[in-house]
């Protein structure tokens, strides 16, 4: 090999090592969604937890993960998502957040949408006995006004998502205005969740 | 054997020949090389000849007839030194040279340290002339705790004072250092609480919470792949309290970080 293709090398070696160097430096700005969520159970110091709820979402170009993860009785959430369109911004960390409950049940909003506009509520469940779990609205006087929002469970986890239709109604402004309600296989009430008139975000950061 | 030459050296009549042999490679650096070769050769021959008992006119004129015909050599020279690995060469050095000054730039920023901790002129003395609060102790923590691939510190941290209510907010600066930059940007804050010696505990604020009083909260102010800081500040400490701990446990993981507050000590 000639002298000058041995400095060639040399050279593209130098390129390419202070690139890597530089790249890696900015782990958020390279990663793939696998290892992004690797990156934020490591970085929330979560590696004791295990995940029992991990959905994909996947919309065109546009990739959401949301996990909840699991260590003993507590349990964290995160979403990681991807905007290809916007080099500066490709991959992120949101929402992570210590779930708390209330009489074994705990309900937030997530923005679970491939679009971004409207989100969801999750419901996470302590009580295996709990086979369906509902949304019921109470006004300000305490009564229940009728609207309910339905949620489906997620096969194999106690994680129960509201569904599409109620969209609308599970807005950032109204969850405030849920109670969630847990009932068994035989539709007993089992267990209610009445924190939802407290707090928007999360249903139970109030006991 | 390489043998130093000056110009003074070498017939004029040389130079001329190797010029006119390397005239069509198009690469300058090999140009040289090859012209400086060529010459070689020629002196090479010519003291070949001196000592065969030529004079150095004659010598030097058979040298360059032994070479031949300049034009010929210059058509093969060209094929043989393209210029294509010549460029490559020299865009490659280029973009290293390029690629090592913005690195140094880059990593020059990543380690660059700037005072992180809240200014006490624009913040505080404001502040001091509106509400009756004064700095009491500017202090910083002796613990260090490493965990998860995380050294923790605090490296500052001043106790304000309040005259209206006879209690004392402690503003600090968490530090968190972490060698593997994949560790970056950690996002623990929300989770640290806090407990005085008194045994009160002040729980981490959490967003949209209806009550701010008596809690500990912050925010993350700069975040590299090997440090990040967050600015934080724990509200409602009674007068009194003379050390504040605070706690991380979630998860299986588990730190506390004590910090006496002084007092005796004016800012």
């Amino acid at each position: 090999m000639s002298k000058i293709i041995k400095q060639i090398l040399v050279n593209l070696f130098i390129i390419t090592a202070l690139i890597g160097i530089i790249v890696s430096l900015s782990p958020m700005k390279t990663e793939n969604p696998d290892k992004l969520i690797e990156n934020a159970i490591k970085t929330n110091m979560l590696s004791e937890g295990e995940i029992v709820f991990h959905e994909k979402y996947r919309h065109g170009k546009w990739r959401y993960d949301y996990v909840i993860m699991k260590y003993k009785d507590e349990y964290a959430y995160f979403t990681t998502d991807e905007y290809p369109s916007n080099p500066y911004d490709d991959y992120n960390i949101h929402d992570i957040m210590t779930l708390h409950f209330d009489n074994g049940l705990c309900a937030f909003y997530s923005l679970m949408d491939s679009k971004g506009n409207n989100g969801k509520i999750i419901v996470v469940s302590q009580n295996d006995e709990i086979e369906k779990v509902q949304l019921v609205h109470y006004n300000a006087q305490g009564s229940r006004t009728g609207y309910e929002i339905e949620t489906v469970r997620k096969n194999g986890t106690n994680v129960f998502i509201s569904q599409d239709k109620s969209e609308d109604q599970t807005s950032f402004g109204y969850l405030k205005n849920y109670t969630v309600e847990g009932y068994d296989k035989n539709g007993n009430l089992i267990a209610v969740n009445k924190c939802a008139n407290q707090v928007r975000y999360e249903m139970g950061l109030y006991k | 054997m390489k043998r130093k030459q000056n110009d003074f050296d070498v017939d004029y009549r040389f130079n001329v020949w190797a010029g006119s042999a390397v005239k069509l490679i198009k690469f300058k650096d090999d140009r040289e090389k090859v012209k400086r070769e060529l010459i070689d050769h020629m002196i090479d021959a010519r003291d070949a000849y001196r000592e065969a008992g030529f004079d150095p006119y004659e010598a030097d004129t058979k040298a360059i007839e032994n070479m031949g015909d300049p034009n010929l050599i210059a058509n093969e020279l060209s094929k043989i030194y393209r210029p294509f690995w010549g460029r490559l060469w020299k865009i490659t050095r280029t973009l290293a040279v390029l690629a090592i000054i913005y690195s140094v730039i880059s990593l020059h920023h990543l380690f660059t340290e700037t005072n992180i901790f809240y200014d006490y002129n624009e913040y505080f003395e404001p502040m001091h002339e509106n509400v009756s609060e004064r700095i009491v102790a500017d202090i910083s923590s002796p613990d260090k705790v490493k965990i998860n691939g995380y050294t923790i510190t605090i490296p500052r941290a001043i106790v304000v004072e309040h005259e209206y209510d006879d209690k004392k907010t402690v503003w600090f600066t968490m530090q968190l250092d972490n060698i593997n930059p994949y560790l970056g940007n950690p996002r623990i804050k929300e989770e640290i609480y806090a407990r005085d010696d008194k045994g009160k505990v002040f729980e981490p604020r959490i967003m949209y919470a209806n009550d701010y009083e008596d809690d500990l909260a912050g925010n993350p102010v700069r975040v590299s792949p090997f440090r990040t800081y967050y600015n934080m500040w724990l509200s409602g400490l009674d007068s009194d309290v003379k050390e504040v701990t605070f706690y991380y446990d979630r998860f299986g993981e588990y730190f506390e970080i004590k910090l006496p507050l002084g007092g005796d000590e004016n800012a």
